[in-house]
């Protein structure tokens, strides 16, 4: 077990240099200029020639690629991520600043995804073809479908302004997180149901389900032990990207109900070029991604014994 | 009489018609015997022991009786039959990879059957556990490995393991030595003998498999199918040494030992059954009213019987 999270480990640096080069690349060769969008919005007038001269000269924007880039390199291993162009804050407190409310809202989404659509994709899958599986399939289509601009406005139409049980946007009490959880939950409910009914079916056509019930189990215990430990695998990996995405943060859903999240920030700093808020952004989100998968990895383990194997002879 | 089986008729609708897996079956067997059900792929060997433990698949309709100490499984509701299964009739399968669950450890495996007919507790289930799988030959520390960590054999033990767990009376083997070496096939029938003769000697066993060899070592009575309907049985020794049936002989002239002889032709589609006896178009011995009527059973000695006009 050890010894797997290790190698996990070594190999995220990997995965993190590889990602931090590829998006300093991109950005360095994306068309537009940052010192002249950051200098219009800070002035609100067009800048002249002399004033974006200074302003790379200054940000050390006028440097070649390769010194920029292992500039950059440099700073990482220091752990400073560099100075957001447009707040002129350090990139590393615009994020952690922003990463609570994306946190709670990525974790309240999927334990309840989680706690309602697993349950709804066993049973659908314990009974093919009866009534409830083909209401809850007609419900999940119904679900994946609904865009989540259109589910958080209907929402709020209709639980904060006609009903006034719930606050329109914000953030702050249990009661702010109430709509935006819904509305991101919605989409990733439909797909785990979905998800866990196929895993499911496909187990239990097994042959070590007919030794199951032929051992005179109930039919609970065939299900919920004998296949579902089976049928989580799948599962999980789906579940551990759709946690990596959250935590890269929900453009829509944080921008209809004002969330401070990373999500918009994020959006915002791409329009304004701010390349350094975009690179760490970039290598957190990776690190993050990273762990995510890492946590998949132990839960395999604890899922399929053969994974626990593998990991020993290698 | 422990089991009795009358005119066991199981088919399969499919888009293609009817498909007859078991036609007419009428099988005893009593209490202590070991009986084995031989024949080639496709016979309804499986399908015959998965409507003894009512385990057949959904698409499947299954008339006649089968009658286990006078009571109709058939008919019994799948709760009550619940209770019957593991604990009363056992049934393990082919392929011993495949019907062990990958994610419990075998001691689960084993010790969940027992919580759930023996209502043992957690720690006594697993205690029994180790025993039995001391029993069956395995290490009782080997109690917490998995699937994957054991030899074929041992998953074989295993399998038989659980089968045994709760001591039933009936014993359902469909082809435990299928996939195994020779040398193991061998260890898995004596293993076989010890567990019903040698360790219970009112426990019966129903042996399903194609290996004639298997068969002679282990069985009391022999049946043989074809095409889903038994068209010989009778005490093994006696089978093995006066076959009455040319399918029988046929069989018995493709074992190895014997020169290893193919039966002629090839099994026929149990959807489109060749009317008359089903053997005739690969029968040397086939005359006229062999393609028109069915034969029924005839009695030849005490117990012995046959599905044949030449017989």
């Amino acid at each position: 077990m050890r010894r797997l999270i290790v190698r996990r480990l070594i190999s995220a640096v990997f995965v993190m240099l590889i990602a931090s080069l590829l998006s300093f690349c991109l950005l360095f060769f994306a068309p537009g200029n940052p010192a002249e969008i950051v200098i219009r919005q800070q002035s609100g007038l067009d800048p002249t020639y002399a004033e974006i001269e200074l302003f790379m000269k200054q940000h050390d924007l006028d440097r070649p690629f390769l010194v920029q880039c292992l500039q950059w390199s440099y700073l990482l291993t220091r752990g400073n991520l560099g100075v957001s162009l447009r707040t002129g804050e350090p990139v590393l407190e615009e994020f952690t600043a922003r990463f609570g409310p994306t946190f709670q809202l990525a974790v309240a989404a999927i334990v309840l995804s989680v706690i309602i659509g697993l349950p709804i994709g066993i049973m659908a899958a314990a009974k093919p073809n009866s009534l409830f599986d083909h209401v809850t399939r007609i419900v999940a289509l119904g679900g994946l479908s609904v865009p989540e601009f259109w589910l958080g406005l209907m929402l709020m139409l209709c639980f904060s302004l006609a009903l006034g049980w719930l606050p329109c946007f914000g953030y702050g009490s249990v009661n702010h997180l109430v709509l935006p959880v819904v509305t991101l939950s919605v989409g990733i409910t439909a797909s785990l149901a979905r998800f866990m009914r196929a895993s499911m079916l496909e187990v239990l056509h097994l042959e070590y389900i007919k030794t199951a019930k032929a051992k005179g189990l109930r039919e609970a215990v065939i299900i919920w032990k004998h296949a579902l430990k089976n049928a989580l695998t799948p599962v999980v990996t789906v579940l551990g990207t759709q946690l990596g995405h959250l935590l890269a943060g929900a453009v829509i859903v944080e921008t209809v109900f004002s969330w401070p999240g990373i999500g918009k920030f994020f959006v915002d700093s791409i329009y304004a070029r701010d390349y350094p808020v975009i690179q760490g952004f970039v290598i957190i989100t990776a690190v993050m991604y990273v762990l995510v998968n890492l946590l998949v990895d132990v839960l395999y383990v604890y899922l399929d014994p053969r994974v626990r194997y593998e990991g020993r002879g290698q | 009489m422990l089991l009795k089986i009358n005119r066991l008729r199981v088919y399969f609708k499919s888009a293609d018609g009817l498909v007859v897996a078991t036609d007419g079956v009428d099988l005893q067997l009593c209490p202590g015997e070991i009986l084995g059900l031989v024949g080639e792929t496709g016979s309804g060997k499986t399908v015959l022991g998965l409507a003894i433990t009512c385990l057949l698949p959904k698409t499947a309709v299954a008339s006649g009786e089968v009658l286990y100490r006078g009571q109709n499984l058939l008919a019994l509701p799948e709760d009550e039959m619940r209770k019957v299964r593991g604990r009363q009739v056992a049934m393990i399968f082919q392929n011993p990879s495949s019907s062990l669950n990958p994610a419990l450890s075998i001691g689960e495996q084993i010790a969940e059957v027992l919580r759930e007919h023996r209502g043992l507790k957690r720690k006594e289930a697993r205690q029994r556990a180790g025993e039995l799988l001391e029993l069956t030959g395995i290490p009782a520390k080997w109690i917490h490995s998995y699937p994957h960590e054991l030899s074929g054999g041992m998953r074989q033990r295993a399998m038989i393991t659980i089968g045994l767990a709760c001591a039933p009376s009936l014993f359902i083997a469909d082809e435990p030595t299928k996939g195994l070496d020779v040398t193991i096939q061998a260890q898995v029938v004596e293993l076989l003998h010890a567990v019903t003769k040698g360790a219970d000697p009112q426990r019966s066993m129903l042996l399903i498999t194609h290996d004639l060899g298997v068969a002679a070592a282990l069985t009391d009575r022999l049946a043989v199918m074809y095409a889903g309907k038994i068209i010989e049985q009778g005490p093994t020794v006696e089978v093995f040494r006066n076959p009455r049936h040319p399918y029988t002989r046929a069989l018995l002239n493709s074992h190895p030992s014997n020169g290893l002889m193919a039966v002629q032709g090839f099994s026929p589609s149990l959807i489109n059954l060749p009317p008359g006896c089903s053997f005739h178009p690969r029968c040397q011995k086939a005359r006229k009213r062999c393609t028109q009527d069915p034969p029924s059973a005839k009695r030849m000695g005490s117990d012995h019987e046959v599905r044949c006009f030449n017989a």
